[in-house]
């Protein structure tokens, strides 16, 4: 599970309702990061064309995503998995630059939660997650 | 829609021309032979054009080798392309689309048309010489041989400059033109290369060099003097400056380009070139231009067999303007049409029509429209205007056969011989222009009548679909065979001039593309005057050179008769009267009926009844609003919804089944016997008099009569106030069947004041549904089984019923009939009726209750005609779905078997307070309830009895249902792996949704609902966008992490280098997430968009649907779009999918091969028994067998081995799905569509 879709994870009980954050990570034993700019690395005649533009949609991509992340939630996830180098806060500045916006965009998506346990703040319902696969499902009785 | 003549023709001929086609050459060898026969050069033309256009097809876009070889293969022109759309599907998913581009399919090519040049010199009409071996020389580069005069379309040959050679040679001929119009640009430049490819040997029409022009970007500086004709006053530049020189043509079948009909004009000037000996001197020239500029155009498009005008308002690029037939098809499939009668007739033949023409320079909005004097004074000062007005009207007429000349004899083009053949086809142009400029006109006004420009800027109408087709009035021609009507003179005339007139233009069909917006026109647009500006096209305005500067005119139109015409839509085929009987065995509408009615009143159409509501039937008594309309809400959601009681099949003994669906309470009515079932104290059936109790299985026994207290005691004790407090209580909590019951109560202590009577011992309810077009055969009820007094209480939609006279009526006939049971002569309700003597029609509004009695009730036959809309009292109204309740009193038998006797005693009451009713529970609590217990005596507050199901209680609609556990999640748990495995059988992805995904911008981020294994996580992917999926079942899910894990391993992997730049920087790998997508674990606004496919066909309640709905709103950013997909009711014809139902079990076979490893990984407790069974031989048997009893929802197919899981699944009926998504705030309906079996919704979040 990528930082991404963490990210946008909620818990949809009825009594969590207060909150619209996802849940912690609290536990993580198993995670896997991906390699830095995988996709500019293989060889090519036009190589540098290539990462160029791979480099320019990510950013235009973590860009695109930067305004609906909830950002506490992503620094404490970050945290969690051992990145502690998220700013806790993005300033207007910081938002354009293209430096962080790829850094962004490597932890969104290239940092994977493979196995580990979520936790709902509110309601203290744990989620587990095993092979990268999360699972939300709530039991009837805590549908609202 | 107007059928095309010519084209008919052009597939009449097709055996000709393939008889004496010797390739290509029979363009020449046909056309030219055909026109020496004839002294009328026009229908050369007509004859050149077709044949012009077929060869091209069948050169071009059979790849262009060889002449020979295309005409040998002599396919036609939609079996080629039916057979490139495989192909392109063949190259499958996301590059099918681009891969179209490389191709060139015959409808490409839309037309050929022969275009008249203005003649700078008169000169005689064409000499066409025949000349055999010609072809043979041309084709082999001309070898000197002097190409004469041979105007290849019947157009005068024009001495003219020679372009591209340096010779100047005066004596070279310039020609007729032949227009080619094509679908794209991109097609042009492919016909242009081809040709070119060809030598311009296809046909031997053109010789030379062709050039594509395009905008000016390849313009070739040798200009010529036959620069293209502006006969359609063609925009230049438009999009094609816009266009030009950019090497991206875009194919609007991908991409979705904006291009309609781009005219290619093929200019022949060659023969002095090849005089001069040159090998491809004479140039072709091709020019692509927009026919109009904006973004509403027309496009002349041959191969469909009208001309069709579409408009696609708003400009966001996604929709396909230009169409292929397959897809024209599938849109007139979808489409309904409303049918505008007369419309133009009020334009063009009273003399109040206004057709009024201002001068464009007046500028502003002149109220000449208003001012009839002023109007005079604008015409009358001005001789060209009024001659402008009268060819106006002429051109809708039908009359406009001979053009008013030209003003001003500027260049003298009037002496010419051929002037009148020249004329004759550029009027015939001029008018289509002038009808096309109409048809925008209103277009335009549908389109802003429907979607008035709101604040929103995107939608501004691009969820409004317009397609019109202009009808002629065919009655002064004879038949299809004269193509008179669109391309000249009419065959046997020879006269150019004096052709027949082609008809009157006064009727259109406007298609939209979903049935809210054409019930929507409909009403705002009934017998309204609605005043159009029309824009006259150039090509009219040139015609009358000195009126010049008028650019528009006024037309009103009053549209008289506007009705929906959607019944080839909803049915298979529009039934006569005398087909339906066929369909509907029970109904079975006595014969002599059929023979006696003559057409007499029994109307032909379905659309032409007329109807009174005032009708005096002895007997008959109907009350207006018996229920009300919150009543009535509440009881179409427990009758017709999805978890409605419906009963059993029946089948009569003759084979036939009864269509539409029926309820039974408290008796069944058995329609073999036309009887009621009675049961006896033990609970057995007894049909008729037969005294062995009939074996009734126990699902078939019906469910109690809702009743609104424990026992009949204690509800006779209730005052009407009680009940009607109880109805109200039912209603205000969406109680259905409380509602149900006390309606029927109230219904049961009504007293009719005129034939005093009162009907406290109602005991049976069947509940009909008659969807629109379901009607029912002529029938008395049957006398022996229900006493006197029949109440019909009449849900959501009105309906006519049509009342006969029982003429050879005696005392005897009802028991005859009634003793002809065993003959089983008749095997329904009905009685039939040698002869009938009067007819009448009732208009039964929705809300009303009726009464039969008496006479009513013995003497008159009932019946509903089948059809989908009725006239009453002039207005036409589309049926609706109506839910009939029909309240009868059931009769006990008398005197025993032998005589067939039965008194006025009804049966006892079989009733229930227990909901929700049910087939085959004779539950001990119904039959406690139903015995009438004094024990059962206690005070029992109705509202408070407790209520398993109610569909309209937001939380128990909410909750899980058991259906879904067993049929749905634990299914697709148990066969993930084999659903994984066949997901290439299960078949391409839908091309809505891929075409979707590709419109969403770049690095979108996606929500997947119900992604299942993955199916669509590839095209999300490819369209660069991000996706997160959930679905509810887990090993699903594990499949589309395999997918990942393909993703994975594709990062260094070759197949990863063939992806794109763009797609390789989102990766591939999916995101998923174990959830109910009614509860998504989803933040809110988070997501660009969202697709829901094949989820909702699997919720079972309303409120779950309309949940997951509620919930992608939710997910989804303001503005963001949701697709959503669910399988329809209506299935195609060659499905193998036929649903009989809308909620329906579809079995899934599975193999225990994969069962065994997708559902043991989990459970070690059954891995055991697997193991165990596994060990034992054969292996597999067992284990499916074992299997299937593991699931109670499965069974084992013990001859074929397989586990045939039953799934469930709700069908969606046509407006269905839009009416749910009508329900949730925030979501707007773009689009709805039907593709391939499934409903297709398009919303977006507002």
């Amino acid at each position: 599970m990528r930082l991404l879709t963490h990210n946008v994870m909620r818990n949809n009980a009825s009594a969590a309702s207060s909150t619209t954050s996802p849940p912690r990570i609290t536990a993580a034993t198993k995670i896997r990061v991906d390699e830095f700019a995988a996709s500019a690395s293989d060889g090519g005649d036009d190589d540098d064309d290539e990462a160029m533009a791979a480099s320019r949609r990510e950013v235009e991509f973590a860009r695109h995503v930067l305004p609906i992340l909830d950002w506490e939630a992503l620094v404490h996830a970050a945290g969690a998995l051992g990145l502690s180098s998220l700013p806790p806060s993005v300033s207007k500045e910081l938002a354009e630059d293209v430096g962080f916006l790829r850094a962004l965009y490597h932890v969104l998506m290239n940092v994977h939660l493979v196995d580990g346990m979520l936790t709902c703040e509110v309601t203290g319902r744990e989620f587990p997650v095993t092979g990268g696969i999360v699972n939300m499902m709530l039991e009837e009785h805590e549908c609202e | 829609m107007l059928h095309d003549d010519d084209q008919d023709d052009d597939d009449d001929d097709d055996d000709d021309d393939d008889d004496d086609g010797g390739g290509g050459g029979g363009i020449m060898n046909g056309a030219i032979v055909d026109g020496r026969s004839t002294s009328c050069p026009c229908r050369d033309v007509i004859r050149i054009e077709r044949t012009v256009l077929r060869n091209l097809r069948r050169m071009l876009t059979t790849g262009g080798t060889s002449s020979s070889s295309s005409s040998s293969t002599a396919a036609s022109p939609s079996r080629e392309g039916r057979r490139e759309d495989g192909e392109t599907v063949g190259g499958g998913g996301v590059g099918g689309a681009r891969a179209r581009v490389a191709g060139l399919r015959p409808y490409d090519i839309l037309s050929a048309t022969v275009v008249l040049s203005s003649p700078s010199s008169p000169s005689s009409f064409p000499v066409v010489k025949d000349d055999d071996g010609d072809d043979d020389a041309m084709g082999n580069g001309g070898g000197g041989r002097v190409m004469d005069e041979r105007v290849v379309r019947g157009m005068t040959m024009i001495p003219n400059e020679a372009m591209g050679d340096a010779s100047s040679s005066s004596s070279s001929y310039a020609m007729g033109k032949i227009r080619i119009t094509t679908s794209t640009p991109h097609a042009a430049r492919i016909v242009a290369s081809r040709l070119r490819r060809l030598g311009c040997t296809p046909g031997y029409l053109f010789r030379g060099a062709v050039h594509v022009v395009h905008g000016e970007a390849k313009a070739n500086d040798d200009d010529c003097d036959c620069d293209c004709i502006d006969d359609y006053g063609a925009i230049e530049g438009g999009e094609g400056g816009r266009e030009g020189g950019s090497e991206g043509w875009r194919c609007p079948y991908g991409c979705g380009g904006r291009y309609s009909g781009r005219a290619i004009q093929v200019t022949q000037v060659a023969p002095a070139a090849i005089a001069a000996g040159g090998e491809g001197v004479g140039n072709v020239r091709t020019t692509m231009r927009d026919e109009y500029g904006g973004i509403a155009r027309w496009a002349r498009a041959s191969p469909p067999k009208f001309r069709r005008l579409q408009l696609t308002t708003g400009n966001n690029g996604t929709s396909c303007v230009m169409a292929t037939v397959v897809e024209l098809e599938r849109r007139r499939s979808e489409t309904r049409f409303l049918y505008v009668e007369n419309v133009l007739s009020s334009v063009t033949r009273e003399e109040s029509a206004r057709i009024v023409i201002r001068r464009d320079g007046v500028g502003g909005i002149s109220n000449v429209d208003e001012d009839d004097d002023e109007d005079d004074d604008d015409y009358g000062n001005d001789g060209s205007t009024a001659s402008m007005r009268s060819g106006l009207l002429a051109i809708f007429r039908g009359t406009w056969s001979s053009p008013p000349p030209p003003s001003s004899g500027e260049d003298g083009r009037n002496d010419g011989g051929c002037y009148d053949c020249h004329d004759e086809i550029s009027m015939k142009m001029i008018e289509d222009d002038v009808r096309h400029a109409f048809q925008d006109a209103l277009r335009d006004a549908i389109s802003s009548a429907m979607c008035p420009r709101d604040d929103d800027f995107s939608n501004s109408g691009d969820d409004i679909r317009v397609e019109l087709f202009m009808k002629p009035n065919d009655a002064g021609k004879p038949g299809k065979g004269t193509k008179g009507g669109k391309k000249g003179p009419s065959s046997n005339d020879n006269n150019c001039i004096d052709r027949s007139p082609p008809g009157v233009y006064d009727r259109l069909h406007i298609g939209m593309m979903n049935n809210r917006d054409a019930t929507m026109l409909l009403r705002k647009w009934q017998g309204k005057r609605i005043s159009l500006s029309v824009k006259l096209p150039p090509s009219f305005v040139d015609r009358y050179r000195s009126g010049g500067g008028m650019e528009s005119f006024y037309a009103d139109i009053v549209t008289s008769a506007l009705f929906i015409d959607y019944v080839d839509v909803l049915l298979p085929k529009r039934r006569h009267r005398g087909v339906v009987p066929r369909c509907r065995r029970h109904d079975d509408p006595p014969i002599a009926f059929r023979g006696t009615g003559g057409g007499g009143g029994e109307p032909s159409r379905p659309e032409c009844t007329s109807v009174t509501d005032h009708v005096l039937i002895p007997g008959l008594i109907l009350i207006h609003d018996y229920a009300s309309e919150d009543e009535e809400r509440v009881l179409m959601a427990a009758l017709s919804g999805p978890h409605a009681p419906w009963a059993p099949a029946q089948t009569t003994p003759s084979g036939g089944a009864i269509k539409r669906r029926v309820q039974h309470y408290g008796y069944v009515f058995d329609y073999a016997s036309a009887d009621v079932l009675r049961r006896d104290e033990g609970g057995v059936y007894h049909r008729g008099c037969n005294d062995e109790g009939v074996t009734i299985d126990p699902s078939s026994a019906c469910p109690p009569m809702p009743s609104i207290g424990p026992s009949r005691q204690l509800v006779s004790e209730m005052s009407d106030c009680d009940v009607e407090g109880y109805i109200e209580r039912a209603v205000r909590d969406v109680r259905g069947w409380d509602a149900l019951a006390g309606i029927i109560e109230r219904t049961r202590r009504f007293e009719f004041a005129v034939p005093s009577s009162c009907h406290p011992h109602i005991n049976q309810l069947t509940v009909n549904e008659y969807i629109p077009g379901q009607g029912i055969g002529s029938h008395i009820d049957t006398v022996t089984a229900f006493d006197d007094g029949i109440l019909i209480i009449t849900l959501n939609g009105g309906i006519v019923m049509e009342f006969r006279k029982v003429i050879n009526d005696n005392s005897s006939s009802k028991t005859n009939y009634a003793n002809d049971q065993n003959s089983r002569k008749y095997n329904s309700d009905e009685i039939p009726i040698k002869n009938f003597q009067e007819r009448k029609l009732v208009y039964l509004p929705p809300r009303s209750l009726m009464l039969l009695s008496g006479d009513a009730r013995y003497k008159w036959e009932h019946m509903i005609v089948s059809r989908t809309t009725d006239t009453v009292e002039g207005a036409v109204l589309l049926r609706k779905l109506r839910v009939s309740l029909t309240l009868r009193t059931a009769l006990s038998l008398q005197g025993g078997k032998e005589v067939r006797h039965t008194s006025n005693v009804p049966l006892p009451h079989y009733e229930s307070c227990v909901f929700p009713p049910q087939w085959g529970q004779l539950s001990d609590a119904a039959a406690a309830a139903n015995t009438n217990t004094p024990e059962n005596n206690g005070k029992i507050n109705p509202t408070t009895t407790p209520r398993p199901y109610s569909p309209a209680d937001n939380r128990s609609d909410l909750v899980t249902p058991e259906t879904e556990r067993k049929h749905v999640h634990t299914v697709y748990d148990a066969i993930a792996k084999q659903w994984n495995h066949t997901r290439g059988k299960r078949g391409v992805l839908w091309p809505g949704a891929t075409q979707f995904l590709e419109n969403l911008p770049k690095g979108s981020v996606v929500a997947d609902v119900g992604c299942g294994d993955g199916k669509y996580f590839t095209a999300i992917a490819a369209a660069s966008s991000y996706v997160i999926g959930t679905d509810i079942s887990e090993p699903l899910l594990k499949m589309a992490a395999a997918v990942t894990g393909e993703a994975d391993a594709m990062v260094n992997g070759p197949q990863y280098q063939r992806l794109s730049k763009e797609k390789r920087t989102l990766s591939l790998r999916p995101a998923v997430a174990v959830a109910d997508c009614i509860h998504l674990p989803l933040r809110s606004q988070s997501f660009d968009a969202a697709i829901c496919v094949a989820v909702m066909h699997h919720l079972s309640t309303v409120g779950r649907r309309i949940r997951c709905l509620a919930e992608l709103c939710r997910i989804v950013k303001v503005g963001g779009l949701i697709n959503v997909q669910a399988w329809a009711l209506e299935q195609e014809d060659d499905s193998k999918r036929k649903f009989h139902g809308t909620d329906v079990l579809v079995p899934f076979n599975a193999q225990p091969k994969y069962l065994l490893t997708s559902t043991m990984e989990s459970d070690s407790e059954h891995l055991k028994i697997y193991t165990a069974a596994v060990d034992t031989p054969p292996l597999g048997k067992g284990v499916a067998q074992i299997v299937a009893e593991q699931y109670s929802g499965a069974e084992f197919d013990s001859k074929k081995n397989l586990v045939i899981f039953q799934r469930y699944c709700h069908m969606y009926r046509r407006g269905e799905l839009e009416q749910l998504c009508g329900q949730v705030p925030g979501l707007r309906i773009l689009e709805s569509s039907y593709e391939k079996g499934n409903h297709v919704v398009l919303l977006r979040v507002t």
